[in-house]
Formats: C-alpha cells, structure tokens, sequence
C-alpha cells in the first residue's frame, strides 16, 4: 500500500509538467543566476574593479601621479568623467555623475597652487584649514553606497602619500609626524559647548594610517561611517620648513592637539594634506540606504501580488464568471482596465504602506521627497499593474501563470536589485538588470531619497516605466482578445 | 420514420410572437461544424427542455444566444432585435451557467450587488431586486454568509439569482440542478416554474431525462449541431418510436410460429409488440394462446425519454 501511494504521487508529478518544472528547472535556474553574479559580478574579476572617476584633477605633478597610480593598480577601474560645465556648481556636477552610477567613487585632486576646492556637502568639514597655495587636497566623493569602494580607494590614496612621505624622508626632508587625535571615544562624545558640535564631520583618528595596512580593520571600524557622514582628516605632509606658513605659527584652532604635538617636534618642517571624504546625499536624512531597501523589496511584492491578482482573470475564466461577466453589459475592455486599475491602485497603497513604515520607523524623510515617491510610486505601479496582467493574458491557466510568474520575478528582483544591490555587480550584470522593472525603480526611488535629485531628473526612469506601462496593456488588450466573442 | 422529417420542427399554433428567435444558425470550431442549420423559436411562459449528447453543440448554441460566440451564419433575435457579440445594450437576457460562476470568497448579497450592476440594474432598484431575489432563491438567511460555505444548492441557486436580478425575458440554463440534492432540484424547479409562470422564457438544457419529462412544455433534442427533433413528449414519441407502449415476450427456446401484431429477432427469442393504449393490452396479450410455447418472461413498459433519445441519437459512444 505505501508503495502504492508512492506510486500515486511519482505519477501526479509525472503528469504535470509545470510542477516538473518548478521543481527542477527554476532552483537550477536560480542558482545558475547567483552563480552568474556572485562569479562574474563581485569585484574579482576584470570588470568589477572599483570604477574611480577623477573630477577636475588639474595638472600638477603630485595629481597626475596619484591619476598615475589609480590609473596602475588593478583593482582601481579610473576614468574621467565629463568635463563640468563651467556654469554648474560643483555639487550639482556631483550629484548627476553619481546619479548615472558610472562610479562607485570619485576623486577630487586639488593641487597647493590651485584655489581651493568648492564644497560639495551642504556643511564644511571643519577640521579643514587648507588655504590656497599652502598644501594639496585630495577629496573622496562617495554615494555611500560603496563602503567597500570607498575603503580600497582612500587606502589606496593613503598608500600613496605614505610612500611619498617615507621618499621625503630618504631624500633627507624633515620627519614625518603622524600626529594622533584624541582618543576616539574621546572625540565622539558630544561637546558641552553645542556651538562646538559637528554635525556631519565626524574626525576620524589617524589610527587609519598607522594601520593603513590593516584594510579590515578600517572597513570594520570606521568605513561605516562613510555612508552618511562626511568625514575628513588631516595628515601632515612633509615639506620644507617654511617661516611664512601662517599654519605653523598658528596652528588651528579646531585642532588644538596637534598643535600641542606639534610643539613637540618640528612643525616647521610640515605642511598639510587635506584629505576628506565627502558625501553629499549626506544632507537631508539619517538612512538614505533605507529607501532603496524599502523600493527594492516594496517592487519585489508588488510583482509578486499584482501577478496574484491578475490570475483572478484566469479563475474568472476557469469557473466560468468570465463568460458571464462577457454576456453581461461589461465588455472585455471593461474586464481589462477594470482590473488593472484595481493592481495600479493596490500597488500605490502598498508602496505607500512601506515607504510610511519606513518614514515612521526608520526615518527615510518621505514628507521632503513626496512629489518625486508619488511620481516613482504611480509609474512603477502602472508598470506592475501591465506586467501582471500581461503575465495573465499571455498564460494558458493559473498553474501556468504561477510558474512564469515565479520563475520570472525572482529572476527579476535578483537581477534588478530587490535582492542583491546593484552596485556590488558587474557592468554586465547591471546592464542586464535595466531589463528589469526592479532596476529602473530602484534607480528611481534613489534619485528621489539618496541623491535627493529634482522629479526632472526622474524622466529616464518614468519614461521606461511608463512606456513599458503602455506596451504590456496594449499586449495584454491584444491577447485577452482570445475571450472576445469569435 | 426519417429524422430529417422531425427537423426544425415548429408548426405549432403559437400565438404571441417569439421571444427568441434562432434562423438557420451556423457555427463551426477549427474545421469540425458545432452547429449546422440551428432554428428555434422561445415563447413567452414556455420551458424548453433542450437536451441532446455530449458534444451535440448545446453549449455553443447557448453561447451563440448569449452573444459570446458570433455564429458564423444565419441570426439570433431577441425580441425581434439582433444579437450582436459586439454591441453591448441592455439586455433581457439572463444565462445561467454550467458552472458555479459566482465569488466564492464574497458573501450572497456581495455576489449578487456585483452580478446586478454588471447587468446594468440601476443603483436605485438594487438593493430591492436584491431581497426579492433572496427571498425568491431561499437564500435570506444566508445573505451575509460567503457563498464557499454554503451547501451545494444553495450556491446552484443563488448561480440562478445572480442572472435574474435584471428581470431578463429570456433566461437560459445551462445543467441547473447537477449535483445538487432532491430538495434543492425541486427549489430549483419551483423558482423556474415562478419565472415560466410570470411569463418569461426558460431555455434548460440538461441530462435528467426525468426533469425534461416531467417538467418542460417542449422538448428539443440536439445532435450533431442539428435539431433532430422538437415537440411535446407523446409528438416525439409519435414522431420517432411510434406507439408509447411495449410488450416483450421472451422465449427460451425459437419460436416456431409467428404471432399477430408481434415481431421477432432474428434468433426468434424475442417478440415486441407497441400500442397506443394500455386498453390494447388483453387484446395484444390474448395471442398467447395461439404460440405453441410459452414465453418465459412478458415485459410491458411505456416508452420513454431515454428510448427516444436512444432512437434518435443512438447507442454509439460520443467521446
């Protein structure tokens, strides 16, 4: 008997292709897929270098040579992007670069002679007190969204003017002193003096160049702090004594310390590097990271209950209701509009549901951003809504729809970004997932939250949305038609 | 007789004028032909039993007179007005279907506010069809419930309200009372009877030859995408076997010698006689005295639905 219910069970199987399907097909499928990212789309590989672009990098010998040296190194992918014009600000030339996510980190090299470089947070590094003509600047831009990219490239940096240091120091040029912060649990307990307080320069303690070796530890420690803060610190560089240098004999004041070591050692004979990391999404909220989980995961469901819903159509068609509701006044226009409006009204709701959760809970600033999230909210869900009733009209019965559906939204959502972050894939990978609704809406909703971009900058991702909105209904009135009366 | 003589056949002397009227309706499916000439007319207060085998075409003609198939040729009218799939007016048309195509996961009233709208019945006059309907179909008690937790009859009939909350003339039923128990096929019955009685059109097709007996006015029987015959019970029983009586005498042995008015097989075991009356019984039994053997068993039977089916359709399997 146990074998016969065995045997019931092998033939159930045996006789339903789709579960076949589901079972051995889509798991092999779906590790095919993370295979393919994981091999080929984490930075282990030629075209998962840290893609480094160089902003305005002048022409000074010390940044030709650290262009020299992104541009030499393996793990560094270093590009130029295009020139800025000459009417946009600094920060605005920023922010569309990253927007385009050609980058994972740009570099701002401003030489001694060179003015000094603009701002590109909304608030000063404090600690700064490089003034033209005294050292050079070398600025790390990030998005925050590549803590790893920004780690490799600042240790990479730092490297490099450890090296130059230690040549100086061979070439008979005065010592270097690294010259120690605070203890760092000292320097991030709040001032008494609210005055004194920075909000969004958190100093970082030069332990990080004394290990500089020890990337883990400043990935673990302090490479988090990068992703919301824009931080800065100070390395002394070596250089001829100078009796003019207004830094030496008036060492600043937001640094008393090293004005304090430099009493101890020859602070004639320094100058300084100023060497800041910077992130200017870093303005306007606590986790900009927040809204694209929110996106990723809010367009993850949706696809998955829009396709749910839509399959009403081909239950209505499998009891019979359809045909009942054809013979009634409804047309087959009726039908489809009908229940597409109800997944574009159910996908706004749930995405509004997760967004307010996260405005509540983790602070995403969604009152701030609510013109661009309604914006993304209605394309993404017209787009949703079309796929799934695309999905519904192009599949012969509910099993059927169940399976493409799963099979195509999990493969949606991984390469997408719903389920892994885009920026750790390859370009390949990413160029893959603009296939994708997940991609361009999470693109969307980080214009919106992280780079805090204007809904102009929106017309991409509305367009593909939206045009995709409009191909999929028209397909889906197409194929329903096989309900219309022949 | 030939059934080509039993076809379309519809002379009756009807007064009023048609509510339905099907003329020399076609209908063809990927090269095989679902219906082949199809006429038909539907009268005010009539119940037209329409019944035939599977895959005979009944499905499609419904379709056809619900405007979700476009036949191929010849016209569907509706008080003298013509179908058409295409234009959507409002209809006096209600059509019941095989299947239970209602929400299960909405309440009765749900179903039935949904299914009314649907039909184009003013807000206004809704929630009063709506108690009519429930009192009607028995199902007030159970308006609020979800329709997956009532019993099988309940939900059969509240498939029949939801497609007469419009009023609809003409309403047609596709296998009504399958599945469902006694009590709730003569519930059934009863509300198509209110309906038949009220003076709209029931067009049923089902199976239970025993309903269409008993309870139609008319009968159609359907077969190859034709009417191979129309009439009252005793007309297709004139028109196809003959007499509505039967005699069988079985024999153990051949009988050697014939007897008046009975006809035997060929092995001569069997001899079957029909009359018209079951006065006529002595008379067509007293030739026994005339056989040299005796039979071993006498049948003595009215012909019914089944044998006329059979005649009709004959004993080949369809599918």
């Amino acid at each position: 008997m146990t074998l016969t219910i065995f045997r019931i069970m092998l033939l159930r199987l045996w006789n339903n292709p789709l579960e076949l399907v589901l079972i051995f097909v889509v798991p092999v499928a779906f590790f095919s897929l993370f295979a393919m990212i994981f091999s080929h789309g984490i930075a282990t590989s030629e075209n998962k270098r840290v893609r480094v672009g160089i902003i305005d990098p002048g022409q000074s010998e010390l940044a030709s040579q650290l262009v020299e040296v992104f541009e030499k190194n393996k793990a560094i992918d270093c590009q130029h992007p295009t020139k800025r014009n000459e009417e946009t600000s600094i920060k605005d030339f920023v922010l569309e670069i990253q927007a385009t996510k050609q980058f994972d980190l740009l570099v701002q090299v401003v030489p001694p002679e060179a003015p000094p470089a603009e701002e590109i947070a909304e608030e000063p590094a404090q600690s700064r007190s490089r003034q033209s003509g005294r050292s050079p600047q070398v600025t790390l831009i990030t998005d925050g969204q590549n803590p790893m990219a920004l780690a490799i490239v600042q240790a990479i940096v730092q490297g490099f003017f450890l090296q130059r240091a230690a040549e100086a120091r061979l070439a008979g040029l005065p010592a270097i002193e690294f010259r120690q912060r605070p203890d760092e649990k000292q320097a991030r307990e709040p001032p008494s003096n609210p005055s004194e307080q920075v909000p969004r320069h958190k100093r970082m303690s030069l332990k990080t160049l004394s290990k500089i070796r020890d990337v883990d530890e400043v990935f673990t420690e302090e490479a988090t702090d990068f992703t919301d803060e824009t931080n800065s610190q100070t390395i002394n560089w070596p250089q001829r004594a100078d009796p003019a240098d207004p830094t030496a004999a008036n060492p600043t004041d937001d640094d008393e310390n090293r004005a304090e070591v430099s009493r101890d050692s020859d602070a004639s004979a320094s100058e300084e590097l100023d060497f800041v990391v910077q992130n200017p999404q870093s303005g306007n909220q606590q986790h900009p990271q927040v809204a694209m989980y929110a996106a990723g995961i809010a367009v993850l469901f949706l696809l998955f209950s829009t396709t749910g819903n839509a399959a009403t159509l081909l239950e209505e068609q499998e009891t019979g209701t359809l045909d009942r509701i054809l013979g009634s006044q409804a047309g087959l226009i009726d039908v489809i509009f009908g229940k597409w409006l109800w997944l574009f009204v159910l996908g706004v709701v749930q995405i509004t549901v997760m967004f307010t959760w996260a405005d509540l809970v983790f602070g995403i600033h969604l009152r701030d951003h609510l013109s661009g999230f309604l914006v993304m909210t209605a394309s993404t869900s017209a787009a949703t809504a079309s796929f799934g009733m695309f999905l519904a009209t192009v599949s012969g019965s509910r099993a059927q729809l169940s399976a493409l559906s799963v099979l195509l939204i999990l493969s949606m959502s991984a390469l997408g970004g719903s389920m892994i972050p885009r920026f750790v894939m390859s370009t390949r990978m990413k160029e893959i997932g603009q296939w994708t609704f997940n991609a361009w809406a999470i693109d969307g909703y980080q214009k919106v939250f992280w780079y805090q971009l204007p809904i102009k900058s929106l017309q991409n991702e509305v367009f593909v949305l939206c045009g995709s909105a409009i191909i999929l209904g028209l397909l889906s009135l197409i194929l329903s038609r096989r309900w219309k009366p022949a | 007789m030939e059934k080509s003589e039993l076809r379309n056949d519809d002379d009756l002397n009807r007064g009023p004028a048609p509510l339905l009227s099907l003329v020399d309706v076609k209908k063809s499916y990927r090269g095989r032909q679902a219906l082949n000439g199809i006429s038909l007319e539907l009268f005010p207060g009539e119940l037209l039993g329409f019944f035939g085998p599977n895959g005979a075409g009944k499905t499609t003609m419904i379709r056809c007179i619900a405007g979700l198939l476009r036949p191929d040729s010849g016209s569907v009218s509706l008080h003298d007005q013509h179908q058409d799939p295409q234009q959507k007016t409002p209809s006096r048309l209600g059509v019941v279907p095989q299947s239970l195509a209602v929400y299960p996961d909405l309440t009765v009233e749900q179903n039935l506010q949904v299914f009314g709208r649907l039909e184009g019945v003013p807000r206004r006059e809704l929630a009063g069809r709506i108690s009519s309907v429930l009192d009607w179909s028995a199902l007030t008690d159970r308006r609020r419930s979800l329709v997956k937790t009532l019993s099988g009859g309940m939900q059969r009939r509240l498939n029949i309200a939801c497609s007469v909350l419009h009023q609809p003339h003409v309403l047609l039923l596709d296998e009504p009372t399958v599945g469902v128990d006694p009590q709730s096929r003569e519930r059934i019955y009863d509300m198509i009877r209110d309906l038949v009685g009220r003076g709209s059109a029931v067009l049923l097709t089902t199976h239970q030859l025993d309903e269409v007996e008993t309870r139609c006015d008319r009968i159609v029987v359907m077969d190859h995408g034709t009417i191979v015959a129309s009439g009252t019970l005793s007309e297709l029983i004139h028109r196809s076997i003959g007499k509505p009586h039967r005699v069988t005498l079985q024999f153990d042995q051949p009988c050697p010698k014939d007897a008046a008015t009975f006809e035997f097989d060929e092995t001569r075991t069997l001899a079957t006689c029909e009359f018209e009356s079951m006065r006529e019984l002595p008379r067509m039994l007293g030739v026994l005295e005339t056989l040299e053997i005796e039979p071993t068993q006498i049948h003595v039977r009215s012909v019914g639905l089944q044998d006329i089916f059979l005649e009709l359709t004959g004993r080949r399997l369809r599918e």
